[in-house]
């Protein structure tokens, strides 16, 4: 039984295990650390709705900040204005990116890699425009404080606030790793290997992409919804591209189409990047070198390297 | 009458200047097996191409049992039952020998018995859990073929279905195919470069040179073609 | 709206076009021969401007200093290009994983990006104008600033020499085969590493030249990364990947249609490249559907040559 439930999980193991001690955090460590802990938790959901695309359906996109940022804003402006809780409206906050993300999605999965790539990089840039300039709605780039109730406010209560987003968080993985492990993820990994191949299986190519791509908008922007409780402001700069490439780099640390991969990577990427912040504010430098030495060292990831070779 | 399983009206298809089939017309019966030979660059994989629609003809039609196919993707064709494999067995590497089954189910709804039923019917149970990249070559070719098997289609399209293969391995693969086809009732047009696999499997044959046909007919009509056996003796074989 | 209006829309909306073309001329001309889209494109744009206003701050707001910024820029740029291509890039082609390579150059942009960070700091710099740059000029009765008509007659130089080099020398003729097929140009017997070093080094010099003439319009920043990669990548898109021809028309398209919307509303106007590109590719799907086939790309979209064997 124990042997089946392994077989199962297989490359989900790690994020499991992580999952757990992410919830046993908070008791052993103090809250500097917990909120570290929790900006982890918002990158590794963009990086997960990133690998599924590049990791398992072979697209490049750009396109992750757009979404984080329509769930940032979405949750923002729905919990200033309409009164709602917390949860309803990060509920309408993917709503509102599935339905961007099909929309979007239907012109732009069809086309050749490279147009996709410099699209969907423009659709962050275009949303990343318009934040900035409807300040009516979204106080341009003075950014929107977020009023949260009490219970939600984590200067108040660091540790509420981080086990509403590690729960969240939490299903959003699960949600992610039914998709990889059943027939949908299957295609997609059959359309990564070989497109045209898997068109003369009869398998629906663009259809798929379509689902795929929507349902990492939908990932993304739980990562948005959730930014808005430990930061407690939006800015215009969610719709930022790095956020996006960020998302790539720590893929990339973690194991490119390992589903645990950017669970691992966003950990490793934190915590360097929490360190490194102790010396410089130049992080560019040393996130840029990081990403020249696995991309020229470990293409697979930190992972596959210690695993000794190529991984599924 | 019914309608051909495949018909070809007049198709041509060029590259650039290149033409790689021209004005080829032909209509294949249910259940009948057909073998398409000649030389290399004769345009046996153009006329596959076409057919299964990886490449569009620059002019004349291709019918699907009385159905004109168009611009029809080769994903819908896949659905509305072609089936076809590749000249160099075209595998999902990065997948296990299982997943490369299962994919070939997707369209259908997998199951478990159905994967190693086809596994079983070509012989590679046993690597069940490989690697398709790891595969020998005959392995691939076996596995390619269980994939099309698995999709149950009205129209087998096997490209060169013993390239590489020596002549014991030949023999086996072919005798698999038949015994598939025979028990399924399919209809099945290969191309073939061995003349004694073709002779022994084809109950008709359809000769290709320079993109044109040049026979049509049975083996004991084709054998006697006097063109064909210029084509064929001609050449160093 | 007034003839002196209209014209000097016109001419501000040219110098528009040709700064945003040397950037997507770099990208498609690196795309079309090697096959790698260069996410530092963006970068190289930026170092252009910040390292033009270090130059002509050392040498003095002079005539000297300026032509000095516009040659040694570029040219160091290039140089560095070719470094890069030889160092880094070059160990990929084998695989022709395009992700990879994409990446790589995304991970270049970074780092250019933090060293400019490092050098010079997150303070945005300015620089001026030498005297007879800074005027104006009389053209068709309107006075113009003689930067623009600068800009333009540069503009039409750099563009008639792209011109000439790929359709008037044997290097051209190279390029224009390996864009066709790659694979191809290496059993003529051509040195295709020397030829892919060059392709990429003058790509980077393009980058770098329009980072240079954009430096005086306006305060130099890190944001200039940004605001010049969205339109390359909208341009090269809108002309079709790879295709020269299509990215002038597209550039010229973009420059001129913004600078007359400013007229309406600044902020409305820098949508003009999105609302292009839209417009076009929706025309495009239309034609497309009618069976007019324009392909995306020339070397990808249709098979170039039959399958293998048969």
């Amino acid at each position: 039984m124990a042997r089946l439930s392994r077989a199962r999980l297989g490359d989900g193991a790690p994020a499991l295990v992580l999952i757990v001690l992410a919830a046993l955090l908070p008791a052993v460590v103090s809250t500097e650390y917990v909120l570290l802990a929790a900006s982890m938790i918002v990158t590794m959901l963009v990086a997960v709705s990133f690998n599924l695309l590049l990791g398992y359906t072979g697209m490049f996109s750009f396109g992750q900040a757009a979404f984080y940022g329509l769930g940032a804003y979405t949750t923002a402006l729905l919990l200033n204005h309409t009164g709602a809780s917390f949860y309803p409206a990060l509920g309408a906050a993917i709503a509102i990116a599935v339905l961007a993300g099909l929309l979007s999605g239907a012109a732009l999965v069809g086309l050749e890699p490279i147009a996709f790539i410099m699209l969907t990089f423009a659709l962050g840039d275009l949303l990343e425009f318009l934040a900035e300039h409807l300040h009516g709605l979204t106080g341009g780039d003075s950014g929107l404080i977020v009023s949260l109730p009490r219970s939600l406010n984590v200067i108040a209560d660091v540790n509420g606030v981080y086990y509403v987003m590690l729960a969240a968080a939490t299903v959003a993985l699960a949600v992610a790793f039914a998709f990889v492990k059943t027939t949908p993820g299957l295609a997609v990994r059959g359309i990564r290997e070989d497109p045209l191949r898997a068109r003369t299986l009869g398998i629906a190519v663009n259809r798929r992409r379509l689902g795929v791509f929507t349902l990492s908008a939908g990932i993304a922007a739980v990562g948005g919804g959730l930014s808005v409780l430990s930061a407690q402001i939006v800015y215009p700069d969610v719709f930022d591209w790095r956020v996006s490439a960020n998302a790539l780099i720590i893929t990339l640390i973690g194991g490119v189409g390992l589903f645990s991969g950017p669970v691992l990577g966003a950990v490793l990427l934190g915590l360097i990047d929490f360190y490194v912040g102790r010396l410089t504010t130049d992080t560019l430098l040393v996130e840029g070198g990081l990403l020249l030495a696995v991309i020229l060292v470990a293409p697979r990831g930190v992972t596959a390297l210690w695993r000794g070779g190529a991984a599924r | 009458m019914i309608a051909p399983v495949l018909e070809l009206r007049g198709v041509s298809k060029r590259f650039g200047g290149i033409r790689a089939l021209e004005e080829v017309s032909l209509a294949v019966q249910e259940g009948s097996t057909v073998a398409i030979i000649g030389p290399n660059g004769a345009g046996k994989s153009t006329l596959f191409a076409l057919v299964s629609g990886e490449l569009q003809p620059s002019e004349g039609t291709i019918l699907l049992a009385g159905r004109a196919l168009g611009r029809l993707s080769a994903e819908r064709r896949a659905r509305a039952g072609l089936g076809r494999t590749f000249q160099s067995a075209r595998l999902f590497a990065g997948l296990t020998v299982r997943e490369n089954v299962e994919l070939a189910l997707v369209r259908r709804g997998r199951r478990e018995e159905e994967v190693r039923e086809a596994l079983a019917e070509v012989s590679l149970l046993e690597r069940i859990e490989r690697r398709a990249g790891a595969l020998a070559q005959g392995e691939r070719k076996r596995l390619e073929l269980a994939m099309v098997l698995a999709q149950r289609p009205r129209l087998l399209l096997l490209d060169e279905p013993t390239a590489g293969m020596g002549a014991q391995e030949r023999a086996t693969i072919m005798e698999l195919i038949v015994g598939a086809v025979d028990r399924r009732g399919l209809t099945m047009v290969f191309s073939e470069h061995d003349m004694d696999t073709v002779f022994a499997h084809a109950q008709r044959i359809v000769v290709l040179d320079r993109g044109a046909v040049v026979a049509d007919g049975s083996p004991q009509m084709v054998r006697a073609d006097e063109r064909v056996q210029e084509i064929y003796l001609g050449s160093a074989t | 709206m007034s003839f002196v209006t209209f014209v000097d829309q016109l001419f501000a909306g040219l110098s528009l076009a040709f700064v945003l073309f040397f950037s997507a001329a770099g990208l498609n001309l690196v795309w079309g021969v090697l096959g790698v889209m260069n996410f530092a494109a963006g970068s190289v744009y930026m170092l252009g401007a910040y390292m033009a206003t270090s130059v002509v701050g050392r040498l003095g707001t002079s005539t000297g200093g300026w032509i000095a910024a516009l040659i040694a820029v570029p040219v160091t740029l290039a140089a560095a290009g070719a470094v890069v291509e030889v160092l880094l890039l070059r160990r990929t082609y084998r695989e022709q994983d395009e992700n990879r390579q994409f990446m790589l150059t995304l991970a270049l942009s970074y780092l250019v990006a933090g060293v400019v960070l490092l050098v010079f700091g997150t303070h945005f710099r300015t620089v001026s104008l030498p005297g007879f740059l800074s005027g104006g000029l009389n053209v068709l009765g309107a006075t113009l600033p003689a930067y623009t008509i600068v800009t333009i007659v540069l503009g039409l130089l750099v563009t008639a020499a792209i011109w000439g080099l790929t359709y008037g020398t044997r290097v051209g003729l190279l390029t224009r085969a390996a864009v066709d097929d790659r694979e191809m140009l290496g059993a003529l017997g051509v040195d295709v590493n020397r030829l892919y070093t060059a392709v990429f080094a003058f790509g980077i010099g393009l980058g770098a030249l329009g980072g240079v003439l954009i430096a005086p319009q306006g305060a130099v920043t890190t944001n200039l990364e940004t605001t010049a990669l969205v339109p390359a990548f909208i341009v090269v898109v809108t002309g079709g990947l790879g295709n020269m021809t299509g990215a002038l028309l597209a550039s010229l398209a973009i420059g001129v249609l913004q600078s007359f919307a400013t007229l309406q509303d600044t902020t409305l106007a820098q949508l003009t490249p999105y609302a292009v590109m839209t417009v076009v590719l929706l025309a495009r799907a239309v034609a497309g559907r009618r069976g007019l086939s324009i392909v995306f790309s020339p070397r990808k979209a249709s098979p170039a040559s039959p399958p293998a064997a048969g």
